[in-house]
């Protein structure tokens, strides 16, 4: 009995990525002495949260067999919209939910693409990439004067509770949500009825263009989300926000059990992803290796992870008799 | 022409269909070179269409293999740090080991063939989706060439292999010239050729080709290391031309490519495209972003452009497709 539920855990989607993080965390605390530092663990958080919140949007995505490229981009123009907002003069509660609002347009605009005319998902969200970062890059010279957001915006960044930001708790809240959201609610099942398989699903009734356009409009949102707490943490928005936040995003929900078939994935595995990222971006800082080596090791995992998920996926279609 | 896009004869009523698709690229070309020679002054003399055409020359190399690929409904993401990685191996070449040009930039080539047989492979052998593989070598190659890059800042390659990329035959770039006689004889091999038919037949349904005895699998594996191969011949020419390894060289090219191909009347799902056709799609966009800066438009809403610019030409081959279907 005790060996099955070993099995089990081993055979679970989210088992690499906590493996791997297990290791990453033995690592660390062996060759650095800092890593356990209050400071430390203060600016994984920051670095952690709002990729996380990027990622849930991307699993999301990935349960359905889709994915967005743009999401760096949405970032990007939230960030400095929020920054145009707030030297317009406008109420911080304004502020935040006009940036959660463009977020939202821009997330519509991938799904209508994507969902209603039927464009592949990596053309649409790679051409709305483009035109998110040009847009951003148009506001940015009205907004680089800006020295800094006002105090009460700057607390959602900096703003402490318990020993944790405010922006982890709101995470804490989110992963809680979310999960019951995929494993409980219908909503959250109908992504993986699409995912698993979309002619059945519609088949079966499921209005899976509405389902999809629904998850590309959350993706948009988070991503708005991920900005105010980023940008509110920094002061100010920069331009160089998002940068490469699609491949890490995409990366760790792909170690996280995600697969690019569609109709897995789960809102834990995105975290354990994401951490997964972020301890490896931490490592590199802390042992002080060369940045750029970096890119090289995540490539390499990805083609690692995404050949075992195609094995995987190989086994199993073999085992059901289908090749 | 009509036999070009698919490599089976189609009957009139079909061929109607397909060349609505099929010209409008060259159309758009003209209707562009047309406008910008009556509206800007400085657009219409020597220099500015060389070095329009010399950017495609270089570029072209690069959409060899990517047309190969979409063909058969792959993408290869990775073109663009291939691009650069031409560039990487030649400073690498030519600075450390004191190589010359030519030997360094084969050398080159024959490395980044290997690394194309390898995602091929892996492709391939275990049904992968391409897009994310490529996405992965994309990630390993840049990470490498920035390592690379950085160690060797404010190192020009040697005179002689900056040198040979300017060399000219009459008043016109041998580069272009290899570009206009590699993009006829393809573009003719991909009508004629029983071998370079194939890939229209893997693209349009694998499932069947297999059955009729089609080694698609090594057909992919084989375009999956060609485009490695030319892109990073065409990185080499670039790097010389820029005369050191440079980072930015080869940045977006994946884009760029797709848009190319695309409005050169290829299909993302496969089983159409054409060489000179996506030749003249690389013409236009480097056309355009010309006349863009002639403009003086922000390099910033030029992106905007180019990326909706994309979309749009997504949407007309959904519905040419749609249409054929």
């Amino acid at each position: 009995m005790q060996q099955n539920i070993f099995k089990k855990i081993v055979k679970k989607n989210e088992s690499i990525a906590a493996f791997l993080c297990i290791i990453l965390v033995l690592v660390l605390t062996l060759k650095s002495d800092i890593f356990w530092d209050p400071r430390n663990l203060h600016s994984l958080q920051v670095s952690f949260v709002p990729t996380a919140m990027i990622a849930f949007g991307m699993m999301f995505l990935l349960i359905c067999g889709y994915f967005d490229m743009s999401v760096g981009s949405i970032m990007l123009l939230c960030a400095i919209a929020a920054g145009k907002f707030s030297m317009m003069g406008l109420p911080v509660p304004v502020v935040i939910l006009l940036t959660l609002g463009v977020g939202l347009i821009m997330g519509c605009i991938n799904g209508f693409l994507v969902s209603v005319v039927g464009i592949n998902a990596l053309i649409a969200t790679l051409g709305m990439q483009y035109v998110g970062y040009g847009a951003a890059m148009l506001l940015w010279n009205e907004v680089r004067t800006l020295q800094s957001f006002d105090e009460t915006y700057i607390v959602l960044g900096e703003g402490e509770f318990g020993g944790l930001y405010v922006m982890t708790w709101v995470l804490l809240a989110l992963i809680i949500a979310f999960s019951i959201f995929l494993k409980y609610a219908p909503g959250g099942k109908r992504l993986y009825f699409v995912g698993g398989n979309r002619e059945a699903a519609k088949l079966i009734g499921f209005n899976d263009k509405r389902i999809l356009f629904l998850a590309y409009a959350a993706t948009g949102v988070l991503s708005a989300m991920a900005a105010v707490f980023r940008s509110a943490y920094i002061h100010k928005p920069t331009q160089y926000m998002g940068e490469e936040i699609h491949m890490t995003c995409f990366i760790a929900c792909v170690i996280g059990g995600g697969s690019f078939a569609g109709g897995k994935g789960s809102v834990i595995g995105a975290v354990l992803g994401v951490i997964f990222m972020s301890l490896l971006t931490n490592m590199f800082n802390l042992l002080q290796m060369s940045p750029e080596l970096q890119n090289v090791v995540v490539g390499v995992i990805l083609v690692l992870v995404v050949t075992l998920d195609g094995y995987m996926n190989i086994k199993k279609l073999r085992a059901q008799g289908k090749i | 022409m009509s036999t070009a896009a698919t490599g089976r004869k189609l009957n009139e009523q079909e061929k109607k269909k397909f060349d609505f698709g099929g010209w409008t690229i060259v159309y758009l070309t003209l209707a562009l070179f047309v406008f910008l020679s009556l509206t800007r002054s400085t657009f219409l003399n020597f220099n500015n269409i060389h070095s329009i055409v010399f950017d495609v020359s270089v570029d072209f190399f690069a959409i060899i293999g990517f047309t190969f690929l979409i063909i058969m409904g792959e993408l290869d993401m990775s073109v663009g740090s291939m691009f650069c990685f031409g560039g990487t191996l030649m400073g690498i070449f030519c600075n450390t080991y004191k190589m010359s040009a030519g030997p360094a930039i084969v050398l080159a080539m024959v490395i980044a063939g290997i690394i194309g047989l390898i995602s091929g492979y892996l492709i391939t052998k275990f049904r992968l989706n391409s897009m994310m593989v490529t996405i992965g070598v994309m990630l390993a190659v840049k990470g490498y060439n920035w390592m690379m890059i950085t160690r060797m800042t404010g190192r020009q390659l040697p005179r002689e292999s900056r040198s040979f990329v300017m060399n000219k035959i009459g008043n016109i770039s041998w580069v272009i010239l290899l570009m206009l006689v590699v993009a006829v004889i393809l573009e003719i091999l991909l009508n004629k050729s029983r071998y370079f038919k194939q890939m229209y037949y893997v693209g349009h349904n694998m499932e069947t080709t297999i059955l009729y005895g089609i080694k698609a699998n090594r057909v992919k594996m084989i375009c999956f290391a060609v485009s490695a191969m030319l892109s990073t011949f065409g990185g080499a020419l670039m790097t010389c031309r820029v005369k050191a390894p440079n980072v930015t060289v080869g940045s977006n090219l994946e884009v760029t490519m797709i848009t190319a191909a695309v409005i050169g009347g290829a299909s993302i799902f496969g089983g159409r495209g054409s060489m000179v056709k996506s030749m003249l799609g690389l013409l236009f966009i480097y056309t355009l972003r010309n006349g863009m800066t002639a403009y003086r438009i922000d390099s910033y809403v030029q992106q905007i452009i180019l990326g909706v610019i994309l979309i749009l030409a997504i949407i007309a081959d959904i519905r040419i497709t749609a249409k054929r279907a």
